[in-house]
């Protein structure tokens, strides 16, 4: 900036100092040769006017101003043709000679006849003769100066420059320091800026430090409303899942005495009642998994931990929900395990949802499996397999983008909002995993989600399956 | 009387601890200490627990259950949220001094929580809420010994197996096998229980040098079956997936 500074100053100060000068020697010349002129009219006598026209040839004669030491006589005389009877005398310059076709009697003009030496021209009352015009040539002590002019403005200007560049130094300092402040506010925001001083640049660093105060002070209370919202979403939560545990406690202790049929009144509400309870289970656990995918990296935890579990739990967890729909209910892990990085809960919460689903939107006598792969090396693949009625090609496009809503024939209610797939896709997303919906043939949908295992080695975070689960002969569809 | 009831109860749970021990150290049950503070949900665990086969010691609350030796019992179902402490200090007092299995419920389903409570020494974590069945199947699951294939072979029922010779027996009687079936067959056995991919038996059992397909594993399948007689019906066809070497559980 101060270079920058100091160039156009350069550029701003050299033409207008060779301006000034040009001025200034302009109002000099203009008075040598009104000086000049003046002492013409005051020599050009009748008497010496005379004399010029009497002997033109060796005109002047008498006392002449002090000469300079180069050659010519200061004083000539010349006709109207614009030449001189006397040899001697030099021949006007082309510039003078254009300029004195139109000059009056009385009047004077001069012009530069060299570097150093000025002739000015003055009309005689002569009308005609040798001695129309008469010339005094005269040496300037500074000459045209031309050059002197340009070397004058350009040392003014890289003068001035030279100062500008010293004088804006600390003032260029200052501002730097406070653009590294400013940028410092980007990675630390608490970190206040110092605005000492009463300058300009002072009180722009103390609008920075007003403005960097508001900025810290609305993130805070935006962080505190949200860190507000989660705990109250938590503590929410927490009340409610004792009760719920317990509810479903009664249920299932109320099943086995009621000596009814299946397809009874009583077992049909009771189902009901239990598929409530299920629905607000994944209710609660989705919204608490979509606050935490909605804080994004924040909150968001990275583990290593073993997949084989994970799936084996939240087949677990649906057992019931299949028996009660009459849908065979199967899972496969590797023999080895499958460790993986990421968020354990919302991953176990994505693969929750889509073995509901598969349950949700079969039929009576479906089936659903859990198909957990090493996929090569360093990959693994998980598919949720149904034999259910399956999806339209735009329900099936609808369901793979982020926030679809099923269609009223599957929306388990009006309040359906798309919450389990959603939470799918955003699990996928932030840990990097692919996920793909896709027909089966002749019927059902195969749900498949797919990512890198992470490298052997190091301790698992959730423990694994002490032994591998049989299901037992009576959960056989 | 507030301040004698909790002597009262120490003293009742003291009793009832007693009773249990030696009710478990006369028959094979499994005895199973259970903290939790909540009336309902403690009473039906107790109940379903106890209907299952299990003897139960319930402790309400922390102080209680500080005073439990974690080594007399085969497993401890621990509640994170008590009145008077905060679970994980419990869990860490019982790790301290026994290697018992602790299952933790819990109604913290943040990640961070689940965490912690397995790097202090838990062995599985419930999150509320949850049918009885899906903690019952964790509590069998922790206190299950495992069947597995120990060593060279495998006993199940009437079916013998030796894998390093490549025997099969039905009750003593051996059983010709082709190469592939006993592949097939050993394949199963080495994960009893577990549902096995049709692609993991592909790799296992079909030749690479010859044209085999999944409807081939099927083949393999079905004369295995024949072959074992009754016991071939352990061999189960499992939807989607493959199939699993069907064993009764504990």
């Amino acid at each position: 900036m101060r270079t920058r500074l100091a160039l156009r100053i350069l550029l701003l100060t050299a033409p207008l100092t060779g301006l000034i000068w040009m001025l200034q020697t302009t109002g000099h010349v203009r008075e040598i040769d009104r000086s000049i002129a003046q002492t013409l009219r005051g020599r050009m006598t009748a008497a010496t006017l005379a004399r010029c026209e009497r002997a033109p040839r060796i005109w002047p004669r008498g006392p002449l101003p002090p000469a300079p030491e180069d050659s010519g006589p200061a004083l000539n005389a010349y006709g109207l043709d614009l030449r001189s009877a006397n040899p001697a005398a030099p021949p006007l310059p082309p510039p003078l000679r254009a300029k004195l076709a139109a000059l009056e009697v009385g009047k004077a003009v001069g012009e530069w006849s060299g570097d150093r030496t000025r002739t000015v021209v003055v009309r005689t009352p002569a009308a005609e003769g040798p001695c129309a015009f008469v010339t005094l040539t005269r040496r300037t002590p500074h000459g045209r100066g031309v050059q002197r002019g340009l070397l004058l403005a350009l040392a003014m200007g890289v003068a001035v420059a030279a100062v500008a560049w010293l004088a804006g130094g600390p003032a260029v300092n200052r501002i730097h320091r406070l653009a590294g402040a400013v940028a410092r506010t980007s990675r630390d925001p608490d970190a206040p800026l110092a605005a000492d001083g009463d300058d300009e640049i002072s009180q722009l660093a103390k609008a920075f430090e007003t403005s960097r105060r508001t900025i810290v002070e609305q993130l805070h209370a935006v962080e505190r409303s949200d860190q507000a919202l989660r705990q109250h979403l938590t503590d929410t939560r927490h009340d409610l899942v004792t009760p719920l545990t317990v509810l479903q406690g009664h249920l299932a202790a109320l099943e086995p005495l009621l000596d009814e049929p299946a397809d009874s009144e009583q077992q049909r509400l009771l189902a009901a009642a239990a598929e409530e309870c299920d629905f607000l289970a994944r209710l609660l656990d989705n919204l608490s998994a979509t606050t935490t995918l909605r804080a994004g990296d924040a909150f968001l935890e990275t583990n290593r931990f073993d997949l084989n579990p994970v799936v084996e739990r939240s087949v677990g967890r649906y057992r019931r929900l299949a028996r009660s729909r009459a849908v065979g209910l199967d899972f496969s892990v590797p023999p080895g395990p499958t460790p993986v990085e990421g968020d354990l809960t919302v991953c176990e919460r994505a693969i929750g949802n889509l073995v509901d689903n598969a349950l949700r939107y079969n039929l009576r006598g479906g089936n659903v499996a859990v198909v957990l792969e090493h996929d090569g090396a360093s990959t693994f693949l998980l598919q949720i397999i149904d034999d259910g009625p399956g999806v339209g090609d735009a329900t099936l496009a609808e369901l793979r983008t982020r926030g679809a809503r099923l269609d009223h024939a599957r929306s388990r209610s009006p309040q359906g909002q798309g919450l389990g797939l959603d939470i799918v896709i955003s699990v996928a997303e932030h840990h990097g995993w692919s996920f793909e919906l896709c027909c089966r043939k002749p019927r059902g949908l195969t749900a498949s989600l797919a990512g890198p295992r992470a490298a052997p080695g190091q301790n698992l975070s959730n423990p694994g399956s002490p032994a591998p689960i049989s299901p037992r002969l009576d959960d056989d569809p | 009387m507030e301040k004698y009831r909790g002597r009262f109860e120490l003293l009742d749970s003291g009793i009832e601890v007693r009773k249990a021990r030696a009710m478990a150290a006369s028959s094979s049950n499994s005895l199973i200490l259970l903290v939790e503070d909540n009336e309902d949900l403690g009473g039906q665990v107790v109940a379903q627990l106890k209907a299952r086969g299990h003897d139960v010691v319930w402790q309400r609350d922390g102080r209680s259950a500080s005073c439990e030796q974690a080594t007399h019992y085969d497993l401890v179902i621990l509640d994170l949220r008590l009145p008077d402490a905060d679970g994980l200090d419990l869990l860490k007092l019982f790790r301290r001094s026994a290697d018992t299995p602790i299952l933790i419920l819990s109604a913290r389903s943040a990640t961070r929580d689940r965490v912690r409570g397995i790097e202090l020494g838990a062995d599985d974590y419930l999150t509320k809420p949850f049918w009885p069945e899906e903690l019952m199947a964790r509590v069998e699951a922790r206190l299950r010994r495992p069947v597995l294939a120990r060593g060279d072979t495998f006993r199940f029922g009437p079916l013998h197996i030796c894998f390093s010779a490549r025997t099969v027996h039905v009750n003593d009687a051996p059983i010709p096998l082709t190469a592939a079936e006993f592949s097939f067959l050993a394949t199963l056995a080495s994960r009893p229980g577990a549902a096995v991919t049709r692609r993991s038996l592909v790799e296992a059992v079909l030749d690479p040098e010859r044209e085999g397909t999944e409807r081939t594993l099927d083949t393999h399948a079905s004369r295995l079956r024949h072959k074992l007689g009754p016991s071939g019906s352990a061999i189960q066809t499992v939807w989607g997936i493959g199939y699993r070497l069907h064993i009764e559980p504990g």
